[in-house]
Order: structure tokens, then sequence, then C-alpha cells
């Protein structure tokens, strides 16, 4: 496709793409005014490194994510996440959720943080993130046979944690 | 189709939650824009300055002191010019009465400080000794907007800015 991406096109893109990426950032950040910040700062610069006349990659974007997410993760002093800890009463709901869903999405959501954070990750970016092992492994800079066994590792631990309600 | 399978089927079931319109007009404005140079990105609040990241890095701390002054001096400025047009115009001699009178009343009742980031991009510089070292790098545009209500008198000042963060290599 020569064409550049139209405004719909774009659009679009951002529909399908914007809740996965939000998703993830709100794993990797610690409040979701970061997560927000960071998902916005990832896609201007995937997006003026990739040009603009094609979508970036999502697994480009997702990888932008991760480490726009660390840096603001070590900028931050320990007064600021004193601060963000205790603004953080109010949990923001990662998933879309229909009444019957409600409960799922709950449990979910409190297993994912009680994973470690690299099974975190994995689940996230395989599951809503829909990226293959390869990209994956791009992503986090690990191989990706490594992204393979750990999803593999988190999948059984996170059937651990939610044994009662799922399947 | 085996355990493994049915219990990721059911994890899918689940999709993200979409995002506040808020931050998809944002995204859709970064996407949007033709430049991001020229991109006008409203950010949802300020985010703190970063601290040290190493010792090697700490010549280029000043630079983060400079920018944030150099928008405190371009304010200073333009109040100070505002106040002196008040004082030459009430102290100019044989002057128009209305004006002296219009002028010695000109006085900012508010003032409104905005900043809106431009553009935000990485950068590689080289360190006197070869070593290299990754900068950070924010396009903010500061606006002041200095109001006389009693006057209607509205002032505008629009001024670019530098934000330079030197960032830990080891990030990657």
């Amino acid at each position: 496709m020569d064409d550049m991406p139209t405004q719909a096109d774009w659009r679009r893109w951002l529909d399908d793409h914007a809740p996965k990426f939000l998703l993830y950032a709100r794993q990797q950040t610690r409040c979701e005014a970061d997560a927000q910040d960071v998902v916005q700062e990832a896609l201007a610069e995937a997006v003026e490194r990739h040009g603009k006349e094609l979508c970036p990659p999502p697994a480009m974007v997702f990888a932008t994510i991760r480490r726009r997410a660390i840096d603001l993760a070590r900028s931050q002093t320990r007064r600021a996440g004193r601060e963000l800890a205790t603004a953080e009463g109010a949990e923001t709901c990662w998933f879309d959720i229909s009444a019957e869903d409600r409960e799922r999405a709950r449990l979910i959501q409190n297993a994912m943080n009680r994973l470690s954070e690299n099974y975190r990750e994995v689940i996230t970016l395989k599951i809503w993130g829909e990226l293959t092992f390869a990209e994956i492994g791009e992503a986090l800079t690990i191989p990706a046979n490594t992204a393979a066994s750990r999803y593999r590792y988190a999948l059984v631990e996170m059937r651990k944690l939610t044994k009662e309600v799922l399947a | 189709m085996n355990d493994e399978e049915l219990f990721e089927a059911e994890l899918k079931r689940l999709k993200p939650a979409r995002p506040p319109e808020e931050l998809m007009g944002r995204l859709a404005d970064v996407l949007g824009q033709t430049s991001l140079q020229t991109a006008s990105l409203r950010r949802s609040r300020v985010l703190e300055a970063r601290p040290q990241v190493g010792a090697t890095k700490a010549r280029f701390n000043w630079l983060r002191w400079l920018v944030p002054g150099t928008a405190l001096v371009g304010a200073a400025c333009l109040v100070a010019m505002v106040l002196s047009r008040d004082v030459t115009s009430t102290a100019k001699p044989g002057g128009n009465a209305g004006e002296k009178s219009t002028a010695s009343h000109l006085k900012a009742d508010d003032v409104q400080i905005d900043r809106r980031l431009v553009a935000s991009f990485d950068a590689l510089a080289r360190l006197p000794d070869g070593a290299p070292l990754r900068v950070r790098c924010r396009q903010w545009a500061d606006k002041v907007v200095v109001v006389d209500s009693g006057t209607g008198v509205v002032i505008e000042q629009t001024q670019p800015r530098l934000e330079v963060v030197p960032v830990n290599f080891e990030v990657y």
C-alpha cells in the first residue's frame, strides 16, 4: 500500500490499538495519568521513528511504552511515589465489562496484579496485544523461545490464581 | 481444545477497556498532525523534573534550570514591559489627558500561564571523552496571558522552550 494513511485510517488504527496500548501502559506505570502520558509519548515517538507513511507496528509501540515507562519510573522521586500510591485509591478497570463479566474482569485483573511483572507483560502482550512470540521477544529484548516458555508458565500461574472461578 | 487453550479463550473474551475520549483526542492529534514539530499536545498535567541520573551527566544538569529560568525571565520581562509602558505614558509631558488616564489605570488583574507540549524526541550526544549520552528533548510552548479587565486590554505572549534531560543508557 503506497498511499499515506488518511485521517479515517489513523482513526480506525487508533480504535483498534489504543485500548491495548493503554492496558499495557497501565501495568507498567504507577497511576492512570502516567499511563496515559506514556501512551501519548510512545505513540508520538513510534510514529516519528517509523515515518508518517505507514502506521507503526504495534510491537514497536509496545516496546516504546515499556522503555518510556522505565524512564519515568526511574525519574520519579520517592516523594512522588508516595503521593501516587495514595492517589491510587480508585482503581481503574482494565477491561470493557458487561454486567455478567464484571466479576470475571475483577478476578482476572486481581490475578494479573499478583503475577510477577515478567509473566504479566508476556500474558498482556500475547493475549490482548495479539503479538507473536517473536514480536514479544523483540519488544522485551528477550529470545522468542524465552517469551514462549514465560507465557506458558504465566498461564499456569494465572490458572492457579483464578482456579475457583474460571475453567 | 485442551485446558490451556480453553483458559486462553476465557482470557481473550475480555477486551481491554477503551481509553477515555480525552486521551483518544490527544492520540488522534498525535497521529493527525503532518509534522510532530507543529503538533500541539495538551498535557493532562505537568510531569516533575527528572532527577540526576549519573555523575557523567551532572555537567548537563544546568540545562534543566536554564529552560524554566528562560520562561520565568520571559514572563518577568512581559510584566516589566506592561509596567514601564504604564510609567512612560503617565510621565510623558504634554500628553493627551485621556491617554494618560487610560495608561495610568492599566493594571493586570489576571495572569494565566499555559504550557503545551509541542514535540518529544530522543537525541544522542557525545561527551568530550567520547562516551555516548542520550538525552530526551521536549519542546514546549509557554504562553503567558496578561489581562486587565478594567480597560479590556489582553496581552498574550508565546515562547518556545526546549527541555533537555539526560537518560541513562542502562534503560536500554
